[in-house]
């Protein structure tokens, strides 16, 4: 039975309003979600005739007059206990008002009059409390030296050399020099 | 005359307000919207005894009186009320348990309650089938039918959800009925 999805408030009413007889068929059908019969629609319905007369006949009197008046006797004296303190309060924050309205002013006198004296002799002298000393870096590294494989090509064989390599390795020598070995043998032409 | 009039069309959370400022008028109308309603719940709820209850009604304004501010502005006054004076006789009961429990009675409600429901008039058997509910059942069911309160007012008076207190009013009303005709099926077969 999910009893969110019914409205007991309307099964209560027509419980009070109707009997099972009467109720149309849609009526019925919400009824029976809450009852499984017309005897059991019935007796709920008789029963809640009986608690309405039964709340009725066993009715309960009010109060007696009297706790009224002390009640409000109470509520008299609570009010006039918290403004007895209210005014007690008020007339304290009233004194300590004066009290710092005093001090302040009094302050206030005192911060003129030494104003007024430490202005008349002064003197500025600005002196320097700090040197600071330039310094350069003494080492820069302007060059950088990068080593770096370099690929070496291997021919298989050897170069030959051609003849005219080898004549002009002849004609190479000088008379000059030829002159110059006789001279270092000899050493005493001259 | 003309505060008291004014004063009626108040609501019950204004008059509150007064009252904390030491408004006897609005503490006079608050009293009269209420002290009817929460004697009555107090007397059924308290077996009847009226001093009891008016016990309990008394500490319950003075509650008001002294602490003003207990109440809670956000919630509806009337379902304040209710709750505070459903947590007094919440305390009476658990104090009443102890206080047999101590005294060594154990309570047997049901042993000769068949019998004597048999022997009682329809009001009477009324009187006794209500005295008999468990003291939540009882609140939610005189909450329900003689002050008239919504579902969604006494689901915030007892703490409980609307389904809850939908599905438990149904099978008391339920129990009710047929505890109240078997009563009937009884006295016509004696008159027979």
């Amino acid at each position: 039975m999910k009893e969110s999805e019914m409205d007991f408030d309307a099964f209560e009413k027509l419980v009070q309003q109707k009997p099972y007889a009467t109720l149309s068929p849609a009526e019925v059908e919400f009824v029976s979600q809450w009852v499984t019969s017309e005897q059991e629609y019935e007796y709920i319905r008789s029963s809640g005739e009986k608690l309405t007369q039964w709340f009725r006949i066993n009715q309960v009197l009010g109060p007696d007059d009297q706790l009224q008046k002390r009640l409000q006797k109470q509520l008299r004296a609570v009010h006039k206990r918290e403004s007895f303190f209210g005014k007690a309060i008020k007339v304290g924050a009233g004194y300590s008002l004066t009290a710092i309205l005093f001090a302040l002013a009094g302050w206030w006198l005192g911060q003129l009059r030494s104003n007024e004296s430490t202005t008349r002799g002064l003197q500025t002298v600005y002196l320097k409390d700090t040197v600071f000393v330039k310094t350069k870096p003494d080492t820069v590294f302007l060059d950088k030296i990068i080593y770096r494989d370099r690929p070496f090509v291997l021919t298989v064989g050897a170069k030959k050399e051609s003849e005219e390599d080898s004549k002009g390795a002849v004609k190479g020598v000088s008379m000059k020099e030829k002159e110059l070995d006789d001279l270092l043998v000899s050493g005493s032409e001259r | 005359m003309f505060f008291k009039s004014k004063l009626a069309r108040f609501p019950d959370e204004e008059l509150m307000r007064k009252i904390h400022q030491g408004s006897e008028a609005a503490f006079t109308e608050l009293y009269t919207r209420y002290s009817n309603s929460l004697m009555r719940y107090f007397t059924r709820m308290l077996w009847n005894n009226r001093a009891m209850a008016e016990d309990f009604l008394h500490d319950l304004f003075l509650k008001i009186i002294h602490n003003p501010l207990q109440f809670d502005a956000n919630r509806k006054f009337s379902t304040w009320i209710y709750s505070v004076a459903n947590n007094m006789c919440k305390n009476e009961y658990r104090k009443r348990q102890n206080q047999l429990r101590m005294d060594g009675v154990v309570e047997n409600q049901s042993r000769d309650l068949d019998k004597e429901l048999d022997l009682m008039s329809a009001s009477d058997k009324l009187t006794m089938l209500l005295e008999t509910l468990e003291e939540e059942d009882k609140t939610i069911f005189l909450l329900r039918y003689e002050e008239e309160l919504s579902i969604s007012q006494i689901s915030q008076i007892v703490f409980m959800p609307e389904g809850t207190v939908k599905s438990r009013l149904f099978y008391l009303r339920k129990s009710l009925a047929f505890e109240l005709n078997e009563f009937k099926m009884i006295l016509n077969e004696k008159s027979i």
